[in-house]
């Protein structure tokens, strides 16, 4: 089901929690809202689900306005953060519960399931969640996963039209939560419905979404696949954001026919970048490379005119397993950078680093990219 | 759109405005009571809507003996209504209230009532001047022809009576058609008519509002109007239209027994009262006993609740018995009491236990403190519970933190969890004193207001020592049937009772309620305040000089006032004015206003002068000691630094005096604390019984040398280890009564435990044998004796009760600790002789039906108010707890009336209607903080299955809140089985008395003579027994529903 949100606001008193959201969410998609926290994701997913009531702006389902229909009403499923089983019906009663909840028709509700219907359902659901030895179990019983697990199951078994996920893995453990992660994206492929899930995880946003949706104080930052969003980031948030290690940025200045750094008016910026910045007129911004990207300076090479050196020493040095993470020092700001070399370092050895100009970002004074 | 929708509810609201003028204008009936037939010699005087008056001299005829009294109806039916006769022979007897009297010389006398086979006649003497009759059994709005005729008749003996046989007749007087007034049945209609109309207009508008409401807000959130709509519809039938019929009715002049209709007569009640001599001291005695219990209850509970939470091993136990008093009815405690303390006209179980021969409950002061202690010990198992979950949901970290840091247990006490229970405690606190201040059975049940005190010579003088402001009203109600007057009484009531919350809450600033986050300023408020209630003072002293009216009862000489009153102006300015002023100055002047305020309190009337002023010198201390906390803007001037160093060289030279002093005497250390204590016990216990023996004196005379003597010599302090055992048996010997021996044992135990320990500490440690002592002394802590002893005292009445329901006789007073021969026999007599089964079905009908309706409205409200955020929830959450202030008395009135004029007196509907409501505002915390531990997830998950709000509240939300439920109804089912004044007042009949009810009529008020002790004592048993047994089988999943904060994971 296609959703789409239009001019979303919702306000908390005076405090804006979203400001005129614009989305559309295709269909069969696995998109996925991500934020820092406080930017109005769970907010924005509690609307679609009919839990809040937005301050002004509309929700379609393909095509229908479903603003002022209660959550009941909606046919959707919501997976929460803290799976909230009811703690005093067992596994199987909680998997019986949702078929038994919904009826059809209006003034004289009935039941859409027979009860045999329902057994069958239940079992089957059961064994693709492999809970049937749990049956019996009420929720305290079990452990975070298999509660997770009856949670999820207790929306799959509804077959609801769209899935909502509330950071559903943020109370797992990092071991399960792997697993889970790849087992939600399984499901998706079977199920093909689409699904919205909320995180403040980039690692679980990345691997799971085809479409992500990236909030920044209640709007939107920048929406894409995951690849365009690490890419290709529209503005110094999502560059910052997206990504394992934060994107280094230093900052710059145009003279009359040169670039050059603020901290040292020595270093060029590589000639092509340099052109296109004085094309733009741009007088001052930054640019921004990730930790990724650099490459340590190979004194056997000889430096292109794309490319430029920074000489830095070495502030810090990490090794988390086989990857090397080094702050550097360049002339006092801070700069990351992660390799694989089996090299050691010392804490305060001298290192010159090599940036090319393709792996480099710019930006301009008020934050937003230009090229 | 809007605006359509806006004028139309605007008519609505002015239609209803004038319907409700209509109904009021309706129901004030005319009511003329003209006389409409004159004769020369005969005058009807009166005519009412059964009854007429007629007047009329004797005529000087001798050819008769007496008048024939006949009237004839608008039928033409003739009737005689009966004979006069004229006699010599007649005693003369003063009464007004005889339907026939005479007139002798203007002193009017009673005719004699004779009663023979076919008339009842009356006798006259024959010297008499004017008779006058009131013809009585006649019928409202009708006519009816009176006829007078002079008769001569005789007696006839026949068989053992005597028939009337007449000579003849001669017709003296005839009147014209009258027509009889219409009935107070009739004109009970005008009110019942109004109070329905009104009834079903506030429906309708209250009804208007919710739509409205509703309407203008978010469609997610309109349900939640049809969740609170039916509490807060009932809360406004039953409590908020009382309150404001109250109001009203106190501006009207309406007596009961007179049959009036409510007439308007503005501020004519209050300046009653303000006449009324009797209203400053029932007023004075509400105030010393609301204060003395609310110091004594919460010092008390809080000590209770801290050693069970902290000091005992055995904690269940110890909560057990503070649970077993709760189950058991106060009515039934507190006539256990008087059991105890009374008796029957003073032979009671308390004498026969220590000797004596004093009836307690016949000295005013006395009375009073024992009724203060009686309250107390009903209340205090709520409010240790209180303090007790206050207590458990302090972080063990931080006890054991402040253990780590070796913090002393005072300061732990003072700094950490007085601090952390305070804003959890609170609300319940305030509850505590409202209740209080309205309590009403204590003085009703136990003193019925008496000993009597006379303040002057006549009858308005004369007030009970234990009378409160309630059981004034009540009596006002009551007896008086003064319903203006009454009504009056308990609007003051309800302003006073919303005064001392206010002030409450004022003085427990930062505080929270758990509804009210307060951030306020804390030094303005206090700024402006002070210099008015100055002014105040300063006028009011002002005007007593001025006039010699009594100021707050105090009246010292006119000079000293007017010192006083400019004293105060110039504080009240000099704040006003905002200079730098050192506050010292003001604590001078307040200070010689509490000495002179206190001095009248013990010279002039006693405990009766503890009046507002003290109270407001306090308040006036507390804001003071507030403003210097915050800003210490002290100007230093050079005349006050001279005296300060004056004053402090002077200290000085008094602290090194006495520390030379010091140097020759004895350390003080505990052991002197406890030899004081033991000097007070035996000093009060010989006060207080009045004895006159010589050996407790003699007793208290080598204490007291004791004691002296251990300030000055070691030596003594040494031997005392010694001295104290052979003490106490002595003592104990020479008392040998059980009661003291008990007592006795009790105590003295207790003392030479702790003198051993002290003892042992501090000197003979490096003796090994003391040090052993001191091992086995320092075992058994202070505050199981402590606890021991409280569980003690209370269980006291109940075996006393006990003893008298199997003994099977009529006395109160045990003489043996088992009853002699141990029979069923009061029991039997309860199922046949008084039928008790009948008042347990309407008890259980009644609380069943209250409970049911209390949960199921208050469910649907908490969960209203826990899930939704609407517009002024927050505001109507307070509306409802303050409502729970204006319960008691202060809607007794007006609740009475409506149920009067809607035919609801004496049935069970009335009493169901009557018990629903009063616990829904405490019902509605309990449930609503119990759902908002429940995960919102858990609801919202089952919506988006699809599940509307009603079948998630009743699917997931109910069976979750199981124990929150369960508390809430066994409190409105406790409520009811055991609530006294509604009961008592709405049901008439006995045939539908409640339990309560039942129980009462077995003893009746103090004054009764013949109590009936072994009824009441098996029926108390009868009673308390399945309370018990719930209590005992439900507790853990009760305390379940107390404590809210469970984690609900952990079902």
């Amino acid at each position: 089901m296609k959703v789409e949100i239009k001019n979303l606001t919702k306000k908390y008193g005076k405090k804006t929690a979203l400001n005129d959201i614009n989305v559309t969410i295709p269909e069969e998609s696995f998109t996925v809202i991500l934020g820092p926290s406080g930017s109005g994701k769970t907010t924005l997913l509690r609307i679609l689900a009919g839990l809040l009531y937005p301050s002004e702006g509309q929700i379609f389902f393909n095509e229908k306005n479903i603003t002022d229909i209660p959550a009941n009403k909606r046919n959707i499923a919501m997976v929460f953060q803290n799976y909230p089983l009811f703690p005093h019906m067992t596994v199987e009663e909680n998997l019986r519960f949702p078929l038994e909840s919904q009826k059809e028709g209006n003034l004289f509700k009935r039941r859409t399931f027979t009860s045999s219907n329902v057994q069958n359902k239940v079992d089957e659901t059961l064994k693709l969640f492999k809970l049937e030895e749990h049956r019996n179990k009420y929720p305290s019983q079990l452990s975070g996963g298999e509660q997770q697990r009856v949670a999820i199951g207790r929306e799959v078994i509804r077959q609801p039209v769209i899935f909502l996920f509330d950071e559903p893995l943020s109370n797992i453990d990092a071991r399960l939560r792997y697993e889970m992660r790849t087992w939600i994206r399984k499901l998706h492929g079977i199920l093909k419905t689409t699904m919205v899930y909320v995180t403040h995880d980039q690692a679980e946003a990345l691997s799971l979404g085809d479409n992500i949706v990236l909030l920044q104080d209640g709007k939107i930052a920048q929406m894409g696949p995951p690849e365009e969003l690490y890419d290709e980031p529209n503005q110094k948030f999502v560059a910052q954001f997206i990504g394992n290690f934060p994107m280094n940025f230093l900052k710059f200045k145009s003279s009359k026919n040169s670039v050059s750094l603020v901290i040292d008016n020595q270093i060029l910026l590589p000639k092509n970048l340099q052109k296109r910045i004085l094309k733009e007129n741009i007088t001052e911004g930054e640019i921004g490379f990730r930790a990724e990207s650099i490459r340590e300076l190979d004194p056997n090479k000889t430096i292109d005119e794309n490319q430029i050196v920074l000489e830095c020493s070495i502030a810090d040095s990490e090794k988390i397993l086989d990857q090397l993470v080094l702050t550097l020092n360049f002339k006092g700001e801070n700069l990351f950078f992660v390799t694989k070399t089996r090299k050691k370092f010392t804490i305060g050895q001298k290192l010159s680093v090599l940036l090319h100009s393709e792996s480099l970002y710019t930006f301009t004074g008020d934050n937003k990219r230009v090229f | 759109m809007r605006k359509i929708k806006l004028t139309k509810n605007f008519k609505i609201s002015l239609l209803t405005v004038i319907i409700l003028i209509g109904i009021l204008l309706f129901a004030q009936s005319p009511s003329s009571n003209k006389i409409r037939a004159q004769s020369d010699n005969v005058s009807i005087s009166d005519i009412q809507d059964r009854y007429v008056l007629l007047n009329w001299s004797v005529p000087d005829n001798s050819l008769f003996n007496g008048f024939r009294i006949d009237y004839r109806n608008e039928t033409g039916f003739n009737h005689t209504w009966s004979f006069i006769f004229l006699n010599q022979s007649v005693e003369r007897e003063e009464n007004y209230f005889s339907p026939v009297n005479y007139t002798i010389s203007d002193s009017n006398l009673l005719a004699q009532k004779k009663i023979t086979l076919n008339f009842t006649v009356y006798i006259v003497s024959n010297e008499s001047d004017t008779i006058h009759a009131r013809i009585t059994g006649l019928l409202p709005s009708q006519l009816y022809q009176f006829s007078i005729y002079l008769v001569n008749a005789t007696f006839v003996d026949y068989t053992d009576m005597q028939i009337i046989q007449q000579v003849s007749e001669e017709l003296h007087w005839e009147s014209v058609q009258i027509e009889t007034l219409q009935s107070q049945e009739d004109l009970l209609h005008y009110s019942k008519l109004a109070t329905s109309l009104s009834l079903l207009v506030i429906v309708i508008l209250f009804v208007a509002i919710f739509i409205f409401f509703a309407r203008r807000d978010v469609p997610f959130n309109r349900t939640a109007y049809i969740f609170i709509f039916p509490a807060l519809l009932a809360l406004v039938l039953l409590e908020v239209y009382p309150i404001l019929y109250g109001i009203f009715l106190s501006f009207t002049s309406y007596n009961l027994i007179r049959g009036e209709q409510p007439v308007f007569t503005g501020f004519n009640n209050y300046a009653h009262i303000t006449e009324n001599p009797q209203l400053p001291i029932a007023f004075t005695t509400t105030l010393v006993w609301s204060t003395l219990i609310i110091v004594v209850k919460i010092v008390l509970g809080f000590i209770l609740a801290y050693i069970i939470q902290n000091k005992v091993k055995r904690k269940k136990l110890w909560y057990l018995f503070l649970y077993l008093p709760w189950a058991i009815p106060s009515y039934i405690k507190i006539l256990s009491w008087r059991t105890f303390f009374h008796g029957t006209g003073g032979i009671s179980f308390f004498n026969a236990l220590f000797g004596t021969n004093v009836n307690l409950l016949t000295q005013p002061y006395v009375a009073l403190f024992i009724a203060c202690f009686v309250e107390v010990w009903d209340s205090i198992p709520l409010i240790t519970t209180l303090f007790l979950a206050g207590l458990s949901s302090i972080p063990r970290e931080l006890n054991d933190m402040a253990d780590i840091d070796q913090i002393r247990e005072r300061t732990k006490i003072r700094k950490i969890v007085i601090p952390l229970i305070k804003p959890i405690i609170l609300p319940a606190i305030i509850l505590e004193i409202i209740k209080t201040f309205g309590s009403f059975n204590v003085a009703f049940l136990l003193t019925n207001g008496y000993p009597l005190l006379s303040y002057g010579s006549n009858e308005a003088g004369i007030i009970g020592a234990t009378d409160l402001f309630s059981t004034f009203t009540f009596y006002m109600f009551y007896q008086q049937r003064e319903i203006g007057i009454a009504a009056a009484y308990s609007t003051i009531m309800s302003l006073l009772t919303l005064f001392f919350v206010l002030i409450w809450v004022k003085m427990s600033k930062g505080t929270k309620s758990s509804y009210i986050p307060s951030s306020q300023k804390k030094t303005s408020t206090n700024k402006y305040v002070l210099p008015i209630l100055f002014l105040f003072q300063s006028v009011g002293y002002l005007a007593s000089s001025l006039t010699g009216f009594r100021y707050f009862g105090i009246y010292w000489n006119d000079a000293l006032s007017y010192v006083l009153a400019g004293f105060y102006l110039i504080s009240a300015i000099l704040i006003f004015s905002k200079k730098n002023i050192s506050i010292k100055w003001f604590k001078v002047i307040l200070i010689v206003d509490i000495i002179l305020s206190l001095s009248q309190f013990f010279f002039y009337q006693m405990w009766y002068a503890l009046n507002w002023n003290i109270f407001i010198i306090v308040l006036e201390f507390f804001m003071i000691s507030n403003i210097r906390k915050n800003s210490s803007e002290e100007v230093e001037f050079k005349p006050r630094e001279k005296i300060i160093i004056w004053f402090k060289q002077t200290r000085r030279n008094v602290r090194i005096f006495l520390q030379k002093l010091d140097s020759r005497i004895v350390n003080l250390n505990s052991i002197h604390g406890i030899l004081l204590i033991q000097f007070t016990t035996v000093l009060t216990a010989n006060i207080l019984l009045k004895l006159t023996n010589w050996l407790p004196w003699t007793i208290l005379a080598l204490l007291g040398i004791y004691l002296l003597a251990s300030f000055v010599s070691e030596f003594f302090v040494k031997i005392s280890i010694l001295l104290q055992p052979i003490l106490w048996t002595g003592i104990i010997i020479s008392w040998n009564l059980v009661g003291w021996v008990t007592t006795i044992s009790l105590l003295s135990f207790m003392f030479i435990l702790n003198y051993l320990r002290i003892h042992t500490q501090f000197n003979f440690k490096q003796n090994k044998f003391l040090s052993k002592m001191y091992e086995i002394a320092s075992k058994p802590k202070n505050s199981i004796f402590f606890l021991f002893l409280v569980t003690a005292v209370a269980l006291i009445p109940f075996w006393n009760i006990i003893w008298i329901a199997f003994s099977g006789g009529n006395s109160s007073v045990p003489t043996s600790f088992f009853p002699e021969n141990p029979t069923l026999d009061n029991f039997r007599r309860l199922f046949t002789q008084e039928s008790i089964h009948l008042n347990f079905a309407n008890s259980l009908l009644i609380a069943l039906g209250s409970a049911s309706i209390c949960v199921i409205l208050t469910a649907l409200a908490a969960y209203g108010f826990s899930r939704y955020t609407f517009k002024a929830k927050k505001e109507m959450m307070v509306g409802v707890f303050t409502l729970k202030m204006f319960t008691g008395i202060l809607t007794l009135i007006p609740f009475y009336l409506i149920m009067f004029n809607l035919g609801l007196i004496d049935t069970y509907i009335g009493a169901i209607l009557a018990f629903s409501t009063h616990t829904i505002p405490l019902a509605l915390w309990i449930i609503k903080g119990y759902i908002d531990s429940i995960p919102k997830e858990l609801d919202e998950s089952a919506m988006i299955m699809g599940n509307s709000r009603f079948r998630v509240l009743r699917k997931i939300v109910l069976p979750l809140s199981g124990p929150a439920i369960a508390i809430t109804f066994l409190l409105n089912f406790l409520s009811t089985w055991n609530g006294f004044l509604m009961a008592f007042v709405l049901l008439q009949s006995p045939g539908k008395y409640t339990l309560p009810i039942k129980l009462y009529t077995f003893l009746g008020s103090i004054e009764s003579s013949s109590p009936e002790w072994g009824l009441f004592a098996a029926a108390s048993i009868l009673v308390t027994i399945p309370l018990l047994l719930v209590f005992v089988f439900l507790r853990n999943y009760l305390l379940k529903g107390i404590d809210n904060s469970v984690n609900i994971r952990d079902v």
